[in-house]
């Protein structure tokens, strides 16, 4: 067993690190503040070959494995928790996906522009009333002729009004009486899409989140992506892939807040000398700094597997489940340590608490998690 | 990076699993079984012994936690032993804590309670700075848990410096790795006699497994003690320091906590039945979670580590 990182891993590990300390660190709260999309941060980062982290250089992608990627998430997770998550998701599951399922002709209209940095891309399987439950989804795809129509809506779409294509989730027919969904490529600027509106978020500021609408969206068949019917194997495959993302990010914002009350505890003084000398914050420290490692340690396991080609359906499941809910108490904590401070945006930790929250409900909530892992130890005689 | 097991330590897994099926399964541990099993899972070189340690005595505590932490015990002394260029005759134990105290001036006093310290013909005595082999005299715990692990207090008296303050560094992480292994195993046995609860259940016609409330505390059972596996295999492989090894036992003995409780409430009452495994379990998770001073003094010692310009109040 070796825990070192390779080159390569270290290499982007450092250079996302850097970056993100001069130029994302020092307007992250201004850009929450204002719920302003950065977009001449997402160029630089565009040309910093991190929106196609895992597609091959031949489409235009940095070429590097899953753990690489998730350690860059983790750096940007750990300074601005909006700018990571359009990061995540043009990797993981836009970019991700077309690589995987697509044609060679899809990657060289649809993928090398995202994977080089020119857009970013944004995935649409929520709708305002089905998420986890994909079988309430309704947005439909109808045959027409060589072509499908694409007609309903979609929620909670990261870079929806940003992204230069989308991959859609919709119901293409019916087998055995249940749902088929298939995967479409589209354009945002394509007829029949709308932006409908932009979300006012808890967290994430930053970050764009919006309702998108079709409206007798007319696509050619080469806008599917792998065979119909294949909608939910891909989304699901996304989906795991997307889950140790997910981890990184949550452990970024844990060592963001984190980093930050380590400071106060040194910093401010009370009862004749800095706070960190009291037993009870110290230990919670403590305990803090293990639960990120725990968190570090399962993300890596889980990236891991995937680059080796195995299945990490259960690992990525505990990998998010664990490091998500650590986040929460940990950003809850480091709050707390800062007592009214905390509460006031004058310190990043507030940033960092309305942000954390959020990563126990997207791609998966908590509780869906566990019903991945359960499924797994119960189909498991041993389940370690 | 590859934080997978490759194929000798996934097959140094594997004879573990059967060892402990074979010599563990049935009965107490005999000081002759412990001592082989030592002897056999100390048997790698450097780093590979620390992690080939903790992945025995996990699979050891899965079938008896006993038995894993006596092996552990003696195992991470044999460690010890073989980093000061000492012979791994007869059968040692690291002791420390309590009111021992062990400097470049001399040894003496009584340490904490240590599994298979009753069996044991030598001591080492791990202070701040120093390592010592010490005689003493064993006198039995008479604590409720780890039936059968031979844990007892040791009275030190005379003895010779092994070693400095590097040795005694890693004195502290070995025993620390091997009770977060033993543990890890605690957590996998919970989660084994969860499943075993549900088997039964279902044989009398429930069906607990589609409850959504004993999904999720198998889920969180699974959650935890992969993550205490992890931080564990980590410091053994990577972070023998204090600071990891001592993340690594806050885990894994919290997740143990949980793991039981949790799997004692999927077992429903027949978990309290007096003998029965699950209460055991309980009895042992909450042994493994108080020793060694217990989650605080590991959470000081990471602390510390944090905040080295902060002394404590």
């Amino acid at each position: 067993m070796d825990w070192k990182l390779t080159a390569d891993q270290s290499m982007i590990r450092e250079m996302v690190r850097e970056f993100a300390d001069a130029e994302i660190a020092p307007h992250a709260a201004e850009w929450d503040r204002r719920k302003e999309f950065p977009s001449a941060t997402f160029e630089q980062l565009g040309e910093l070959g991190l929106f196609g982290m895992v597609v091959p250089e031949e489409w235009g992608g940095a070429g590097l494995d899953g753990t690489a990627y998730c350690l860059a998430l983790e750096e940007l997770g750990r300074v601005d928790a909006s700018t990571c998550v359009a990061i995540s998701v043009t990797n993981s599951v836009y970019c991700a996906p077309v690589n995987k399922f697509g044609t060679d002709a899809q990657k060289d209209r649809w993928l090398r522009p995202c994977a080089s940095g020119q857009w970013l891309g944004a995935f649409c399987l929520s709708e305002p009333d089905a998420g986890s439950d994909a079988a309430g989804l309704t947005t439909r795809a109808e045959r027409r002729g060589d072509d499908y129509v694409l007609n309903g809506s979609k929620a909670w779409i990261t870079s929806g009004e940003v992204c230069g294509a989308m991959l859609v989730f919709a119901v293409s027919g019916e087998v055995a009486g249940k749902p088929e969904f298939s995967a479409f490529i589209v354009p945002r600027e394509h007829d029949g899409v709308a932006i409908i509106h932009r979300e006012e978020k808890m967290g994430l500021r930053s970050s764009c989140t919006n309702q998108v609408g079709f409206e007798d969206c007319v696509l050619s068949s080469d806008h599917l992506l792998g065979n119909e019917g294949d909608g939910l194997k891909i989304a699901l495959d996304s989906l795991d892939g997307g889950r140790a993302g997910i981890a990184a990010q949550s452990v970024g914002i844990a060592q963001g807040a984190f980093d930050v009350a380590h400071s106060y505890l040194q910093e401010r003084d009370a009862f004749g000398g800095p706070i960190g000398r009291f037993e009870g914050l110290r230990h919670e420290l403590g305990r803090m700094a293990a639960e990120i490692r725990a968190g570090r340690l399962l993300y890596l396991r889980a990236a891991t597997l995937r680059d080796r080609g195995l299945r990490n359906t259960r690992q990525a499941a505990i990998a998010k489940l664990h490091a998500s809910e650590a986040s929460n108490r940990i950003a809850y904590q480091a709050v707390q340590m800062h007592g009214g401070y905390g509460y006031v945006t004058d310190y990043d930790v507030e940033r960092f608490y309305r942000d954390a929250r959020v990563t126990t409900i997207y791609e998966g909530t908590s509780e869906i998690q566990r019903l991945v892992i359960a499924r797994a130890v119960l189909q498991s005689a041993t389940g370690a | 990076m590859n934080p997978l097991l490759n194929e000798d330590e996934q097959a140094a897994r594997a004879a573990a699993r059967t060892m402990a099926a074979e010599a563990f399964s049935v009965g107490a541990a005999t000081p002759e079984a412990i001592g082989a099993a030592a002897a056999s899972v100390t048997a790698a070189d450097g780093v590979q012994s620390n992690l080939h340690m903790t992945l025995a005595v996990e699979e050891i505590a899965r079938v008896a936690p006993a038995a894993g932490a006596a092996v552990g015990s003696v195992a991470a002394a044999a460690l010890v032993l073989r980093e000061a260029g000492q012979e791994p005759n007869g059968l040692a134990v690291c002791v420390g804590g309590g009111s021992v105290s062990a400097d470049e001036s001399g040894v003496a006093g009584t340490s904490e309670p240590v599994p298979a310290a009753q069996y044991a013909d030598r001591f080492i005595v791990i202070g701040d700075d120093a390592v010592w082999m010490a005689a003493g005299a064993a006198t039995s715990a008479d604590l409720d848990g780890l039936a059968g692990s031979g844990l007892a207090r040791v009275e030190v008296s005379s003895g010779e410096q092994i070693g400095g303050a590097d040795l005694a560094q890693l004195g502290r992480a070995v025993l620390r790795l091997q009770q977060s292994a033993v543990a890890v195993g605690i957590s996998a046995a919970a989660q084994d006699a969860a499943l075993t609860a549900i088997a039964d259940a279902k044989e009398s016609g429930g069906a607990p497994d589609r409850s959504q409330a004993v999904q999720w505390a198998l889920a969180d059972i699974a959650t935890e003690a992969e993550a205490a596996r992890v931080a564990t295999w980590h410091s053994a492989c990577a972070d023998t320091t204090d600071q990891g090894s001592a993340m690594a036992l806050v885990l894994a003995t919290d997740a143990a906590a949980k793991a039981v409780r949790l799997a004692a409430k999927i077992g429903g009452v027949e978990s309290a039945a007096a003998g029965g495994r699950m209460a055991e379990l309980q009895r042992d998770a909450k042994l493994v979670e108080l020793l060694g001073g217990g989650a605080a003094a590991q959470l000081g010692t990471i602390a510390d580590a944090l905040l080295p310009d902060v002394p404590r109040a």
